[in-house]
């Protein structure tokens, strides 16, 4: 009878250690699953985060073009969204106070089509026929990033006793 | 004595055997792997960046659960067969056809699902370069020599089939300004990270309809990976006139 006994409590505390870790397993199953997850989760935050962070920079790059100082206010077009007006890039190229007046450490704008194959400044002296306007360089300042936003360049040219407006594709490149 | 001890000794292992019996056949049992092939397959979904997780998890989660039923029909010609003592030979070969059927369903159902998705993201980047584009002045001049079109203004007249002042069409000169300004920007080779583009442009009279009568298309490469685009839309009276743009990566 005492043996009978002590079998079946053997036999119990057996199922029960085997019940124990069946537990275990699928509470270690649910835990794994879970980091799994949220490493998952994580991931799609982080590359959101930058997405995020390289939209605001594009709006930045975007908003600068639109400053009066530079955009075609209404010049050319009604003053369409991203135009940039050329002929008053020129005149504030070397303005010191624009250029400290932008937040940014950096400000290129550049023709990217009609396509001109070497990289020409553009000065007063060789208006239009150029396709590049630095407005603002520090390779000082710690560069945390670049951005890039496509416009429109667009000048006025007497053509016949017309002036006419002629705009031409290009990017404006800043570096926060 | 000794034989009763014998049959306690057989009754006890019944009634273990049983208790398996009753657990193999449990609806808790059927719930909990249920449950667990569920996960595991959405775990598996997201690894391997498969679409909708949730939803095409249910399918294996479903075919566990079928895997349980007893299949009446299934069941009582098996047993027949069982009694007639049928060679044990035919019982692999019934095995081998079941797991080849499995095979063939799951490469079916893994090829459907690897299959490339063609969503286009939509681009804040490109929506400003569509527009960009779209103000472009092209060479092509008012009959009157006054006005110099530009893309947007172009893409109207080469719809009405229109010429420019110099007498060439208004449908070529847009063609080949857009593919150079597409070429130069978006240039396709080995160093590029661009792998394709499109751009179609289509007059729609009626808005809610997304056909119409084809202006434009150019299509460059084959695309590679993650597509990206835009749209817009210019009033042509009486319709629009619908431009999409779509760019792929590498």
């Amino acid at each position: 009878m005492m043996t009978t006994k002590r079998r079946m409590n053997v036999s119990g505390q057996f199922k029960i250690q085997q019940m124990a870790f069946m537990l275990m397993a699928v509470i270690v199953f649910f835990v794994l699953a879970g980091l799994f997850y949220l490493m998952l989760k994580s991931t799609g935050l982080n590359k959101g985060f930058t997405e995020l962070q390289q939209e605001k920079s594009e709006a930045l790059a975007l908003s600068i073009a639109e400053t009066p100082e530079m955009s075609c206010g209404g010049v050319v077009d009604g003053g369409k969204q991203g135009c940039i007006d050329t002929d008053r890039l020129i005149t504030i190229k070397n303005s010191k106070a624009y250029q400290e007046l932008l937040p940014v450490s950096s400000i290129i704008i550049r023709k990217v089509y009609p396509e001109i194959r070497e990289t020409k400044e553009c000065e007063s002296n060789n208006y239009p026929e150029c396709n590049q306007y630095t407005i603002k360089e520090n390779n000082k300042g710690y560069d945390s990033g670049e951005a890039t936003s496509y416009v429109n360049l667009c000048r006025r040219v007497i053509d016949d006793q017309y002036v006419k407006n002629k705009c031409e594709l290009g990017v404006i490149i800043i570096k926060i | 004595m000794i034989i009763e001890k014998e049959i306690r000794k057989i009754k006890e292992r019944n009634k273990r055997v049983e208790l398996d019996k009753a657990w193999e056949t449990s609806m808790t049992r059927k719930i909990t792997i249920t449950i667990m092939t569920y996960l595991v397959m959405v775990i598996f979904f997201y690894y391997a960046g498969l679409p909708k997780p949730w939803i095409n998890s249910i399918v294996p989660a479903i075919a566990f659960i079928l895997s349980t039923l007893t299949i009446p029909l299934f069941k009582n010609k098996w047993m027949k067969r069982k009694r007639m003592n049928i060679k044990g030979q035919e019982e692999i070969v019934g095995f081998i056809v079941i797991v080849v059927i499995v095979m063939i369903i799951g490469m079916v159902v893994l090829g459907i699902s690897l299959r490339k998705t063609t969503t286009v993201e939509t681009s804040k980047k490109y929506d400003n370069y569509l527009s960009a584009m779209m103000g472009y002045t092209t060479d092509c001049t008012s009959s009157n020599g006054i006005k110099e079109y530009n893309v947007e203004e172009i893409l109207k007249e080469c719809l009405n089939k229109r010429t420019c002042s110099d007498g060439k069409e208004s449908c070529e000169v847009l063609n080949k300004t857009i593919s150079e300004m597409l070429r130069a920007t978006n240039p396709i080779s080995e160093e590029s990270i661009t792998s394709s583009y499109k751009f179609r442009a289509m007059y729609i009279m009626n808005t809610t309809e997304n056909t119409g009568e084809e202006i434009m298309t150019i299509e460059v490469g084959e695309c590679k990976g993650i597509s990206q685009g835009t749209s817009k839309s210019t009033s042509s009276i009486p319709g629009i006139i619908r431009i999409e743009l779509e760019i792929c990566g590498k």
